[in-house]
Protein backbone atom coordinates (compact mmCIF):
# COMPACT_ATOMS: atom_id res chain seq x y z
CA UNK A 1 0.00 0.00 0.00
CA UNK A 2 2.81 2.30 -1.24
CA UNK A 3 2.71 4.96 -4.06
CA UNK A 4 6.11 6.49 -4.20
CA UNK A 5 5.59 9.23 -2.75
CA UNK A 6 8.48 10.96 -0.22
CA UNK A 7 6.78 12.30 2.96
CA UNK A 8 7.77 13.11 6.52
CA UNK A 9 4.39 15.37 7.39
CA UNK A 10 2.96 12.97 10.47
CA UNK A 11 6.50 11.40 11.10
CA UNK A 12 7.14 12.53 14.40
CA UNK A 13 10.87 12.39 15.44
CA UNK A 14 12.80 9.60 17.59
CA UNK A 15 13.44 12.58 20.07
CA UNK A 16 9.46 12.70 20.76
CA UNK A 17 9.48 9.05 20.97
CA UNK A 18 11.74 8.47 23.63
CA UNK A 19 10.20 11.48 25.62
CA UNK A 20 7.10 9.60 25.99
CA UNK A 21 9.11 6.63 26.68
CA UNK A 22 10.63 8.41 29.56
CA UNK A 23 6.92 9.31 30.40
CA UNK A 24 5.94 6.16 30.80
CA UNK A 25 8.42 4.74 32.99
CA UNK A 26 8.16 7.85 35.25
CA UNK A 27 4.04 7.26 35.84
CA UNK A 28 5.08 3.88 35.93
CA UNK A 29 7.19 4.50 39.19
CA UNK A 30 5.07 5.85 41.62
CA UNK A 31 1.86 2.86 39.96
CA UNK A 32 4.01 -0.23 40.72
CA UNK A 33 3.16 0.66 44.38
CA UNK A 34 -0.38 0.70 44.56
CA UNK A 35 -1.75 -2.40 46.06
CA UNK A 36 -2.95 -4.86 43.37
CA UNK A 37 -1.15 -3.06 40.14
CA UNK A 38 1.04 -5.20 38.45
CA UNK A 39 3.74 -4.33 35.84
CA UNK A 40 5.36 -5.79 32.83
CA UNK A 41 6.98 -5.40 29.39
CA UNK A 42 8.57 -6.62 26.98
CA UNK A 43 11.01 -5.25 24.41
CA UNK A 44 13.03 -6.19 21.36
CA UNK A 45 16.14 -4.50 19.88
CA UNK A 46 16.66 -4.96 16.43
CA UNK A 47 18.88 -4.87 13.31
CA UNK A 48 18.34 -5.23 10.09
CA UNK A 49 19.93 -5.27 6.62
CA UNK A 50 19.81 -5.67 3.14
CA UNK A 51 21.36 -6.57 0.12
CA UNK A 52 19.02 -3.57 -2.15
CA UNK A 53 20.11 -0.41 -2.60
CA UNK A 54 17.26 0.16 -4.73
CA UNK A 55 14.32 -1.96 -2.28
CA UNK A 56 14.17 -0.88 1.43
CA UNK A 57 11.69 -3.20 4.03
CA UNK A 58 9.31 -2.52 6.05
CA UNK A 59 7.95 -4.73 9.32
CA UNK A 60 4.30 -3.48 8.47
CA UNK A 61 2.56 -1.14 6.23
CA UNK A 62 2.50 1.24 9.02
CA UNK A 63 6.32 2.10 8.66
CA UNK A 64 7.91 4.27 6.47
CA UNK A 65 11.70 3.45 6.43
CA UNK A 66 14.06 7.21 7.20
CA UNK A 67 15.27 6.72 3.35
CA UNK A 68 12.78 5.17 1.79
CA UNK A 69 14.01 3.72 -1.43
CA UNK A 70 17.56 3.39 0.16
CA UNK A 71 18.39 1.44 3.24
CA UNK A 72 21.00 -0.47 3.87
CA UNK A 73 20.77 -1.56 7.10
CA UNK A 74 18.49 -0.22 10.39
CA UNK A 75 18.31 -0.29 14.00
CA UNK A 76 14.88 0.54 14.15
CA UNK A 77 12.36 -1.76 11.96
CA UNK A 78 12.21 -4.45 14.61
CA UNK A 79 13.08 -2.47 17.31
CA UNK A 80 10.71 -1.53 19.92
CA UNK A 81 8.86 -1.46 23.96
CA UNK A 82 6.03 -2.39 25.65
CA UNK A 83 5.03 -1.69 28.82
CA UNK A 84 1.82 -3.10 29.87
CA UNK A 85 -0.14 -2.10 33.75
CA UNK A 86 -2.30 -4.22 34.97
CA UNK A 87 -5.18 -3.50 38.01
CA UNK A 88 -7.20 -6.00 39.91
CA UNK A 89 -10.51 -3.82 40.48
CA UNK A 90 -11.99 -7.53 42.17
CA UNK A 91 -11.55 -11.08 41.67
CA UNK A 92 -13.54 -10.73 38.57
CA UNK A 93 -12.66 -7.35 36.99
CA UNK A 94 -9.44 -6.57 35.59
CA UNK A 95 -8.34 -3.32 33.98
CA UNK A 96 -5.37 -3.38 31.65
CA UNK A 97 -3.46 -0.78 29.59
CA UNK A 98 -0.18 -1.86 27.10
CA UNK A 99 1.59 0.67 25.75
CA UNK A 100 3.93 0.57 22.74
CA UNK A 101 6.91 2.67 21.39
CA UNK A 102 8.13 1.16 17.96
CA UNK A 103 8.88 2.88 14.45
CA UNK A 104 5.36 3.59 12.91
CA UNK A 105 4.16 6.29 10.39
CA UNK A 106 2.28 8.40 13.59
CA UNK A 107 3.62 7.97 17.08
CA UNK A 108 1.90 9.77 19.64
CA UNK A 109 0.27 9.02 22.85
CA UNK A 110 -2.93 7.59 21.40
CA UNK A 111 -1.58 5.20 18.88
CA UNK A 112 1.17 4.00 20.99
CA UNK A 113 -1.60 2.69 23.26
CA UNK A 114 -2.35 -0.80 22.51
CA UNK A 115 -4.56 -2.08 24.50
CA UNK A 116 -6.63 -0.10 27.40
CA UNK A 117 -9.50 -2.64 28.34
CA UNK A 118 -11.66 -3.34 30.99
CA UNK A 119 -12.31 -7.64 31.80
CA UNK A 120 -14.75 -8.92 33.52
CA UNK A 121 -15.45 -12.34 34.30
CA UNK A 122 -19.15 -12.76 35.06
CA UNK A 123 -18.03 -16.96 35.23
CA UNK A 124 -14.97 -18.28 35.13
CA UNK A 125 -15.71 -19.73 31.32
CA UNK A 126 -16.77 -16.48 30.22
CA UNK A 127 -14.36 -13.15 29.40
CA UNK A 128 -16.20 -9.93 27.91
CA UNK A 129 -13.84 -6.93 27.25
CA UNK A 130 -14.70 -3.53 26.61
CA UNK A 131 -12.26 -0.64 25.77
CA UNK A 132 -9.35 -0.85 23.30
CA UNK A 133 -8.84 -4.29 22.77
CA UNK A 134 -6.05 -6.53 20.26
CA UNK A 135 -7.50 -7.51 17.22
CA UNK A 136 -8.03 -11.25 16.98
CA UNK A 137 -8.19 -12.41 13.47
CA UNK A 138 -5.08 -14.85 13.11
CA UNK A 139 -3.07 -17.16 15.27
CA UNK A 140 -0.66 -14.45 15.87
CA UNK A 141 -2.85 -10.77 15.31
CA UNK A 142 -2.64 -10.39 18.86
CA UNK A 143 1.04 -10.68 19.96
CA UNK A 144 3.05 -9.64 16.60
CA UNK A 145 5.06 -7.01 18.85
CA UNK A 146 5.90 -9.53 21.47
CA UNK A 147 8.90 -10.93 19.61
CA UNK A 148 9.88 -12.71 22.95
CA UNK A 149 6.72 -14.87 22.77
CA UNK A 150 7.45 -16.26 19.05
CA UNK A 151 10.75 -17.99 17.04
CA UNK A 152 11.25 -16.39 14.43
CA UNK A 153 12.07 -12.11 14.38
CA UNK A 154 9.03 -10.99 12.80
CA UNK A 155 5.61 -12.63 12.05
CA UNK A 156 6.14 -13.81 8.27
CA UNK A 157 5.62 -10.79 6.09
CA UNK A 158 3.48 -12.65 3.17
CA UNK A 159 0.55 -12.90 6.10
CA UNK A 160 0.64 -10.24 8.82
CA UNK A 161 3.19 -7.16 6.83
CA UNK A 162 0.03 -5.37 5.22
CA UNK A 163 -2.57 -6.48 8.06
CA UNK A 164 -2.97 -2.75 9.18
CA UNK A 165 -5.41 -3.64 12.11
CA UNK A 166 -3.43 -4.01 15.66
CA UNK A 167 -6.03 -3.21 17.92
CA UNK A 168 -10.04 -2.33 18.29
CA UNK A 169 -11.47 0.12 20.10
CA UNK A 170 -14.74 -2.13 20.90
CA UNK A 171 -15.57 -5.10 23.06
CA UNK A 172 -15.38 -8.65 22.81
CA UNK A 173 -17.00 -11.88 24.47
CA UNK A 174 -14.58 -15.23 24.88
CA UNK A 175 -16.70 -18.35 26.10
CA UNK A 176 -15.03 -21.28 26.93
CA UNK A 177 -16.12 -25.23 26.47
CA UNK A 178 -13.98 -27.65 28.34
CA UNK A 179 -13.68 -31.27 26.70
CA UNK A 180 -11.56 -34.43 28.23
CA UNK A 181 -8.91 -33.52 26.09
CA UNK A 182 -8.82 -29.78 24.77
CA UNK A 183 -10.30 -26.47 25.16
CA UNK A 184 -12.63 -24.54 23.28
CA UNK A 185 -12.65 -20.96 23.02
CA UNK A 186 -15.48 -19.40 20.89
CA UNK A 187 -14.63 -15.36 20.72
CA UNK A 188 -16.70 -12.81 18.71
CA UNK A 189 -15.73 -9.63 18.74
CA UNK A 190 -17.09 -5.63 17.61
CA UNK A 191 -15.80 -2.53 17.06
CA UNK A 192 -14.26 0.19 15.72
CA UNK A 193 -10.16 0.93 14.58
CA UNK A 194 -8.33 4.01 13.49
CA UNK A 195 -4.86 4.30 12.67
CA UNK A 196 -1.99 6.09 10.23
CA UNK A 197 -0.53 4.68 7.25
CA UNK A 198 1.97 6.20 4.80
CA UNK A 199 0.47 6.36 1.96
CA UNK A 200 0.97 9.91 0.25
CA UNK A 201 1.28 12.68 2.35
CA UNK A 202 -0.70 10.46 5.01
CA UNK A 203 -3.45 8.19 4.88
CA UNK A 204 -5.83 7.68 8.51
CA UNK A 205 -7.42 4.66 7.88
CA UNK A 206 -10.45 4.58 9.70
CA UNK A 207 -13.36 1.35 9.97
CA UNK A 208 -16.75 1.94 12.31
CA UNK A 209 -18.15 -1.70 11.79
CA UNK A 210 -15.51 -4.45 12.03
CA UNK A 211 -16.85 -7.43 13.41
CA UNK A 212 -15.15 -11.04 13.72
CA UNK A 213 -15.57 -14.53 15.30
CA UNK A 214 -12.87 -16.89 16.07
CA UNK A 215 -12.85 -20.32 17.14
CA UNK A 216 -9.70 -21.97 19.12
CA UNK A 217 -9.05 -25.68 20.26
CA UNK A 218 -6.36 -25.52 22.16
CA UNK A 219 -5.07 -29.09 23.60
CA UNK A 220 -1.47 -30.27 25.32
CA UNK A 221 0.23 -29.80 21.94
CA UNK A 222 -2.05 -28.30 19.37
CA UNK A 223 -3.63 -25.17 18.96
CA UNK A 224 -6.08 -24.83 15.99
CA UNK A 225 -8.00 -21.17 15.09
CA UNK A 226 -10.12 -20.57 12.70
CA UNK A 227 -11.51 -17.35 12.07
CA UNK A 228 -13.20 -14.64 10.49
CA UNK A 229 -13.48 -10.88 10.30
CA UNK A 230 -15.08 -7.86 8.34
CA UNK A 231 -15.00 -4.51 7.92
CA UNK A 232 -15.81 -1.33 5.68
CA UNK A 233 -13.28 1.11 5.00
CA UNK A 234 -14.55 4.34 6.55
CA UNK A 235 -11.95 6.99 5.05
CA UNK A 236 -10.74 8.25 1.92
CA UNK A 237 -6.67 8.83 0.69
CA UNK A 238 -6.79 12.60 0.40
CA UNK A 239 -3.79 11.92 -2.13
CA UNK A 240 -6.14 9.84 -4.59
CA UNK A 241 -9.22 12.27 -4.42
CA UNK A 242 -8.02 14.67 -6.98
CA UNK A 243 -7.32 11.13 -9.29
CA UNK A 244 -10.66 9.86 -8.66
CA UNK A 245 -12.25 13.42 -9.53
CA UNK A 246 -10.95 13.38 -12.83
CA UNK A 247 -11.85 9.66 -13.76
CA UNK A 248 -15.24 10.54 -12.85
CA UNK A 249 -15.23 13.28 -15.27
CA UNK A 250 -13.86 10.76 -17.66
CA UNK A 251 -16.70 8.42 -16.55
CA UNK A 252 -19.30 10.96 -16.85
CA UNK A 253 -18.46 12.17 -20.46
CA UNK A 254 -20.11 9.56 -22.36
CA UNK A 255 -16.82 8.23 -24.35
CA UNK A 256 -17.69 4.64 -25.48
CA UNK A 257 -15.25 2.05 -23.76
CA UNK A 258 -13.29 5.02 -22.23
CA UNK A 259 -16.23 5.86 -19.96
CA UNK A 260 -17.10 2.25 -18.71
CA UNK A 261 -12.83 2.08 -18.33
CA UNK A 262 -12.80 5.35 -16.06
CA UNK A 263 -15.55 4.60 -13.85
CA UNK A 264 -14.72 0.82 -13.35
CA UNK A 265 -11.02 2.51 -12.71
CA UNK A 266 -12.25 4.54 -9.75
CA UNK A 267 -14.61 2.54 -8.52
CA UNK A 268 -11.27 0.09 -7.73
CA UNK A 269 -9.53 3.41 -6.60
CA UNK A 270 -11.93 4.32 -3.68
CA UNK A 271 -10.77 3.29 -0.20
CA UNK A 272 -13.91 4.87 1.59
CA UNK A 273 -17.22 2.07 1.45
CA UNK A 274 -14.75 -0.63 0.13
CA UNK A 275 -15.82 -4.10 2.21
CA UNK A 276 -12.46 -5.97 3.46
CA UNK A 277 -12.84 -10.03 5.19
CA UNK A 278 -10.14 -12.31 6.32
CA UNK A 279 -10.63 -16.05 6.76
CA UNK A 280 -8.09 -17.83 8.38
CA UNK A 281 -7.22 -21.52 9.30
CA UNK A 282 -4.25 -21.34 11.70
CA UNK A 283 -1.88 -24.56 13.16
CA UNK A 284 0.34 -24.46 15.75
CA UNK A 285 2.26 -27.50 17.18
CA UNK A 286 4.66 -28.30 20.28
CA UNK A 287 5.61 -31.24 21.39
CA UNK A 288 8.55 -29.27 23.63
CA UNK A 289 11.19 -30.47 21.05
CA UNK A 290 9.28 -30.08 17.73
CA UNK A 291 7.17 -26.85 17.16
CA UNK A 292 5.43 -25.75 13.72
CA UNK A 293 2.95 -23.73 12.90
CA UNK A 294 1.11 -22.80 9.31
CA UNK A 295 -1.82 -20.58 8.47
CA UNK A 296 -3.47 -20.57 5.01
CA UNK A 297 -5.89 -17.07 5.24
CA UNK A 298 -8.32 -15.55 2.14
CA UNK A 299 -8.70 -11.91 2.48
CA UNK A 300 -11.26 -9.82 -0.05
CA UNK A 301 -11.88 -6.54 -0.85
CA UNK A 302 -14.44 -4.90 -2.96
CA UNK A 303 -11.72 -2.33 -4.06
CA UNK A 304 -8.74 -4.10 -5.85
CA UNK A 305 -6.99 -1.01 -4.67
CA UNK A 306 -7.23 -2.61 -1.13
CA UNK A 307 -4.62 -4.95 -0.81
CA UNK A 308 -6.44 -8.50 -0.65
CA UNK A 309 -4.56 -11.97 -1.60
CA UNK A 310 -4.37 -15.55 -1.21
CA UNK A 311 -1.27 -16.01 1.60
CA UNK A 312 0.05 -19.12 3.62
CA UNK A 313 2.88 -20.08 5.34
CA UNK A 314 4.59 -23.29 7.40
CA UNK A 315 7.37 -23.18 9.93
CA UNK A 316 8.97 -25.94 11.52
CA UNK A 317 11.47 -25.69 14.04
CA UNK A 318 13.51 -28.24 16.57
CA UNK A 319 14.35 -27.36 20.28
CA UNK A 320 18.09 -28.42 20.70
CA UNK A 321 18.48 -27.23 24.90
CA UNK A 322 18.44 -23.22 24.56
CA UNK A 323 18.76 -23.49 20.46
CA UNK A 324 16.19 -23.40 18.17
CA UNK A 325 16.68 -23.31 14.50
CA UNK A 326 13.40 -22.90 11.94
CA UNK A 327 12.74 -23.24 8.71
CA UNK A 328 9.68 -20.99 7.02
CA UNK A 329 8.16 -20.63 3.32
CA UNK A 330 5.44 -18.09 2.82
CA UNK A 331 3.66 -16.73 0.15
CA UNK A 332 1.17 -14.18 -1.01
CA UNK A 333 -0.56 -14.24 -4.56
CA UNK A 334 -3.41 -10.78 -4.79
CA UNK A 335 -6.48 -11.48 -5.83
CA UNK A 336 -6.29 -9.16 -8.57
CA UNK A 337 -4.22 -9.39 -11.68
CA UNK A 338 -1.98 -7.17 -13.29
CA UNK A 339 -3.98 -4.61 -14.92
CA UNK A 340 -3.23 -3.51 -18.07
CA UNK A 341 -5.06 -0.51 -20.31
CA UNK A 342 -8.17 -1.22 -22.14
CA UNK A 343 -8.42 1.76 -24.74
CA UNK A 344 -6.82 4.41 -25.49
CA UNK A 345 -7.96 7.99 -23.64
CA UNK A 346 -6.19 10.06 -25.89
CA UNK A 347 -4.98 13.44 -24.29
CA UNK A 348 -5.74 11.74 -20.75
CA UNK A 349 -3.91 8.48 -20.98
CA UNK A 350 -0.61 10.62 -19.72
CA UNK A 351 -2.75 12.75 -16.62
CA UNK A 352 -5.34 10.31 -15.70
CA UNK A 353 -5.10 6.51 -17.11
CA UNK A 354 -1.79 5.52 -16.32
CA UNK A 355 -1.38 6.83 -12.99
CA UNK A 356 -5.05 4.90 -12.42
CA UNK A 357 -3.39 1.89 -13.79
CA UNK A 358 -0.19 2.21 -11.82
CA UNK A 359 -1.67 2.72 -8.12
CA UNK A 360 -3.90 0.20 -9.22
CA UNK A 361 -0.84 -2.23 -9.61
CA UNK A 362 1.61 -0.73 -7.07
CA UNK A 363 -0.77 -1.92 -4.03
CA UNK A 364 -0.56 -5.67 -4.76
CA UNK A 365 1.76 -7.77 -2.70
CA UNK A 366 2.93 -10.87 -4.83
CA UNK A 367 5.91 -12.31 -3.18
CA UNK A 368 7.47 -16.09 -1.69
CA UNK A 369 10.40 -15.76 1.46
CA UNK A 370 12.07 -18.41 2.49
CA UNK A 371 13.55 -17.64 6.15
CA UNK A 372 16.08 -19.61 8.27
CA UNK A 373 16.32 -18.84 11.44
CA UNK A 374 18.04 -19.64 14.89
CA UNK A 375 16.65 -18.53 18.65
CA UNK A 376 19.28 -19.15 21.34
CA UNK A 377 17.47 -18.54 24.58
CA UNK A 378 20.38 -17.49 26.57
CA UNK A 379 18.72 -15.88 29.49
CA UNK A 380 15.24 -17.18 31.60
CA UNK A 381 14.05 -13.80 30.19
CA UNK A 382 15.51 -12.82 26.88
CA UNK A 383 16.15 -14.80 23.69
CA UNK A 384 18.73 -13.77 20.86
CA UNK A 385 17.69 -14.76 17.17
CA UNK A 386 19.22 -14.53 13.94
CA UNK A 387 17.19 -14.96 10.56
CA UNK A 388 18.35 -14.89 7.08
CA UNK A 389 15.20 -14.18 4.48
CA UNK A 390 15.68 -14.40 1.32
CA UNK A 391 12.31 -13.02 -0.71
CA UNK A 392 11.43 -13.28 -5.08
CA UNK A 393 9.13 -10.28 -5.37
CA UNK A 394 6.92 -10.97 -8.91
CA UNK A 395 6.64 -8.09 -10.96
CA UNK A 396 4.27 -5.37 -9.85
CA UNK A 397 4.01 -7.40 -6.52
CA UNK A 398 5.69 -4.84 -4.59
CA UNK A 399 3.07 -3.91 -2.16
CA UNK A 400 5.23 -4.57 1.00
CA UNK A 401 8.46 -2.86 -0.30
CA UNK A 402 9.23 0.96 -0.31
CA UNK A 403 11.21 1.37 -3.96
CA UNK A 404 12.63 3.34 -6.72
CA UNK A 405 9.74 3.24 -9.86
CA UNK A 406 12.43 1.62 -11.97
CA UNK A 407 11.78 -1.94 -10.24
CA UNK A 408 8.17 -2.29 -10.33
CA UNK A 409 7.99 -4.34 -13.60
CA UNK A 410 10.34 -6.98 -12.65
CA UNK A 411 10.93 -9.32 -10.41
CA UNK A 412 13.41 -8.92 -7.72
CA UNK A 413 15.30 -11.11 -5.27
CA UNK A 414 16.12 -9.51 -1.76
CA UNK A 415 17.96 -11.15 0.95
CA UNK A 416 17.82 -9.67 4.54
CA UNK A 417 19.69 -10.56 7.38
CA UNK A 418 18.32 -9.73 10.97
CA UNK A 419 19.31 -9.88 14.38
CA UNK A 420 17.24 -9.35 17.75
CA UNK A 421 17.17 -9.45 21.36
CA UNK A 422 14.03 -10.18 22.28
CA UNK A 423 12.61 -9.64 25.94
CA UNK A 424 9.99 -9.86 28.28
CA UNK A 425 9.78 -8.88 32.01
CA UNK B 1 25.75 -39.93 78.35
CA UNK B 2 23.46 -39.49 75.67
CA UNK B 3 22.74 -42.41 73.56
CA UNK B 4 23.96 -42.47 69.46
CA UNK B 5 20.83 -42.87 67.38
CA UNK B 6 21.31 -45.91 65.20
CA UNK B 7 22.86 -45.08 61.76
CA UNK B 8 20.45 -46.08 59.49
CA UNK B 9 18.24 -43.03 61.49
CA UNK B 10 21.38 -41.12 61.17
CA UNK B 11 21.57 -41.39 57.68
CA UNK B 12 17.75 -40.75 57.40
CA UNK B 13 18.09 -37.52 58.74
CA UNK B 14 20.65 -35.89 57.04
CA UNK B 15 19.15 -36.89 53.97
CA UNK B 16 15.66 -35.86 54.89
CA UNK B 17 15.88 -32.38 53.73
CA UNK B 18 17.14 -33.56 50.49
CA UNK B 19 14.55 -35.64 49.86
CA UNK B 20 12.07 -33.03 50.78
CA UNK B 21 13.53 -30.44 48.86
CA UNK B 22 12.83 -32.33 45.70
CA UNK B 23 9.08 -32.90 46.85
CA UNK B 24 6.74 -30.85 45.69
CA UNK B 25 3.02 -30.89 47.59
CA UNK B 26 -0.22 -29.48 44.90
CA UNK B 27 -2.23 -27.81 48.11
CA UNK B 28 -6.14 -26.52 48.19
CA UNK B 29 -7.91 -25.34 51.47
CA UNK B 30 -9.05 -28.24 53.48
CA UNK B 31 -12.75 -27.42 52.36
CA UNK B 32 -12.27 -27.35 48.71
CA UNK B 33 -14.42 -30.67 47.77
CA UNK B 34 -11.50 -31.42 45.15
CA UNK B 35 -9.79 -34.38 46.35
CA UNK B 36 -7.12 -35.18 44.28
CA UNK B 37 -5.96 -33.38 40.70
CA UNK B 38 -3.85 -35.21 38.05
CA UNK B 39 -0.96 -33.87 36.58
CA UNK B 40 -2.83 -32.66 33.28
CA UNK B 41 -5.44 -30.84 35.47
CA UNK B 42 -3.02 -28.88 37.56
CA UNK B 43 -1.14 -27.91 33.90
CA UNK B 44 -4.14 -26.40 32.72
CA UNK B 45 -4.18 -24.04 35.65
CA UNK B 46 -0.91 -23.00 35.97
CA UNK B 47 -0.72 -22.88 31.99
CA UNK B 48 -3.70 -20.54 32.11
CA UNK B 49 -5.95 -22.87 30.21
CA UNK B 50 -8.99 -23.67 32.28
CA UNK B 51 -9.98 -21.04 35.83
CA UNK B 52 -11.80 -23.70 37.61
CA UNK B 53 -11.56 -27.28 39.14
CA UNK B 54 -12.76 -30.49 37.55
CA UNK B 55 -15.72 -31.52 39.50
CA UNK B 56 -18.32 -33.36 38.91
CA UNK B 57 -20.44 -32.59 35.92
CA UNK B 58 -23.78 -31.93 38.04
CA UNK B 59 -22.23 -29.23 40.54
CA UNK B 60 -21.30 -25.77 39.49
CA UNK B 61 -18.13 -25.55 38.39
CA UNK B 62 -15.23 -24.02 41.66
CA UNK B 63 -13.79 -20.69 40.54
CA UNK B 64 -9.65 -21.80 41.35
CA UNK B 65 -7.59 -18.45 42.62
CA UNK B 66 -4.29 -20.00 41.35
CA UNK B 67 -1.22 -18.87 42.82
CA UNK B 68 2.33 -18.91 41.65
CA UNK B 69 5.99 -18.35 42.64
CA UNK B 70 8.19 -15.14 41.45
CA UNK B 71 9.45 -15.90 38.03
CA UNK B 72 13.30 -16.65 39.09
CA UNK B 73 12.27 -19.33 41.67
CA UNK B 74 13.69 -22.61 41.78
CA UNK B 75 11.11 -24.23 43.34
CA UNK B 76 9.12 -22.98 40.01
CA UNK B 77 11.09 -24.13 37.90
CA UNK B 78 11.65 -27.68 39.45
CA UNK B 79 7.47 -27.65 39.53
CA UNK B 80 6.93 -27.23 36.04
CA UNK B 81 9.71 -29.87 35.53
CA UNK B 82 7.86 -32.24 37.11
CA UNK B 83 4.55 -31.29 36.31
CA UNK B 84 4.80 -31.54 32.66
CA UNK B 85 8.23 -31.33 31.62
CA UNK B 86 8.47 -27.22 29.98
CA UNK B 87 11.64 -25.93 30.78
CA UNK B 88 11.58 -22.70 32.66
CA UNK B 89 11.98 -20.30 29.79
CA UNK B 90 9.41 -21.89 27.39
CA UNK B 91 7.23 -21.16 30.10
CA UNK B 92 8.36 -17.45 30.27
CA UNK B 93 7.79 -17.48 26.46
CA UNK B 94 4.19 -18.85 26.91
CA UNK B 95 3.06 -17.05 29.23
CA UNK B 96 4.29 -13.74 27.40
CA UNK B 97 2.18 -14.62 24.99
CA UNK B 98 -1.08 -14.90 27.14
CA UNK B 99 -0.20 -12.01 29.09
CA UNK B 100 0.62 -9.48 26.69
CA UNK B 101 -1.64 -10.43 23.96
CA UNK B 102 -4.59 -9.74 26.61
CA UNK B 103 -5.71 -13.57 26.54
CA UNK B 104 -5.20 -14.34 30.19
CA UNK B 105 -2.70 -12.14 33.11
CA UNK B 106 -0.50 -14.37 34.90
CA UNK B 107 -2.07 -15.93 38.53
CA UNK B 108 -0.14 -13.51 41.46
CA UNK B 109 3.14 -14.42 42.79
CA UNK B 110 4.15 -15.22 46.21
CA UNK B 111 7.24 -14.69 47.55
CA UNK B 112 8.09 -18.36 48.72
CA UNK B 113 6.11 -21.53 50.13
CA UNK B 114 5.27 -20.58 53.60
CA UNK B 115 3.41 -17.27 52.01
CA UNK B 116 1.69 -19.60 49.24
CA UNK B 117 0.37 -22.05 52.30
CA UNK B 118 -0.56 -19.21 54.14
CA UNK B 119 -3.04 -17.73 51.43
CA UNK B 120 -4.07 -21.29 50.29
CA UNK B 121 -5.51 -22.08 54.12
CA UNK B 122 -6.72 -18.35 53.61
CA UNK B 123 -8.86 -19.11 50.29
CA UNK B 124 -11.57 -21.64 49.53
CA UNK B 125 -11.02 -21.73 46.01
CA UNK B 126 -6.99 -21.06 45.92
CA UNK B 127 -4.72 -23.48 44.73
CA UNK B 128 -1.03 -23.49 44.88
CA UNK B 129 2.17 -25.31 44.81
CA UNK B 130 4.67 -25.62 47.75
CA UNK B 131 7.84 -27.41 48.95
CA UNK B 132 6.76 -30.74 50.61
CA UNK B 133 8.20 -29.97 53.42
CA UNK B 134 6.39 -26.89 54.61
CA UNK B 135 2.75 -28.83 54.18
CA UNK B 136 0.92 -28.76 57.62
CA UNK B 137 -2.70 -29.35 58.79
CA UNK B 138 -4.21 -25.81 57.51
CA UNK B 139 -4.35 -27.15 53.81
CA UNK B 140 -5.35 -30.38 51.67
CA UNK B 141 -2.45 -31.58 49.06
CA UNK B 142 -4.48 -33.04 46.15
CA UNK B 143 -1.16 -33.87 44.04
CA UNK B 144 2.52 -35.02 45.02
CA UNK B 145 5.51 -33.77 42.37
CA UNK B 146 8.76 -35.66 42.61
CA UNK B 147 11.67 -34.09 41.14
Amino acid sequence: MKPDVHSGSIRNTGLRRWALAGLLLLAAGPLAAAEGLHLGGFGTLGFVTDNRSNIAPARDIGQQPADSFKTGSSWVMDSRLGLQVEYGLSPTLDLVGQFILRDHFQSDFESSTELAYAAWRPSPDLDIRAGRINYDAFLLADHRNVGYAYPWIRPPAEFYGWIPIFSVDGLDAAYDLHGDEARWRFKAQLGRSEFAIPIGRGYQFKTNDLRGVSVTRQSDRWRLKAAYSEFTVDSEVPDLVPLQAGLGQVAAAGIPQVSAEAADLRRNLTFKGTRVSYTTLGAAYDDGRWLAQAELGVSTATAAVVPHATMAYASLGRRFGDWTPSLTLSTSHPGNKVRDAASDWGPFNAALRDPALFTLNTTRIEQDTVSLGLRWDFHRQAALKLQWDSTLVKPSGYGLWWRELSVNGRSSRIEMLSATVDFAF
Amino acid sequence: MRRLLPLPALLACLLWPLAALADLAVIVHPDNPVQALTQKQVSDLYLGRTRHFSVAESTAPIPATVYELPPDSPLRESFFHALNGMPIKQINAYWARLRYSGEVLPPPALPDSRSVLQAVSHDRNAIGYVDAATVDHSVKVVLRLKE
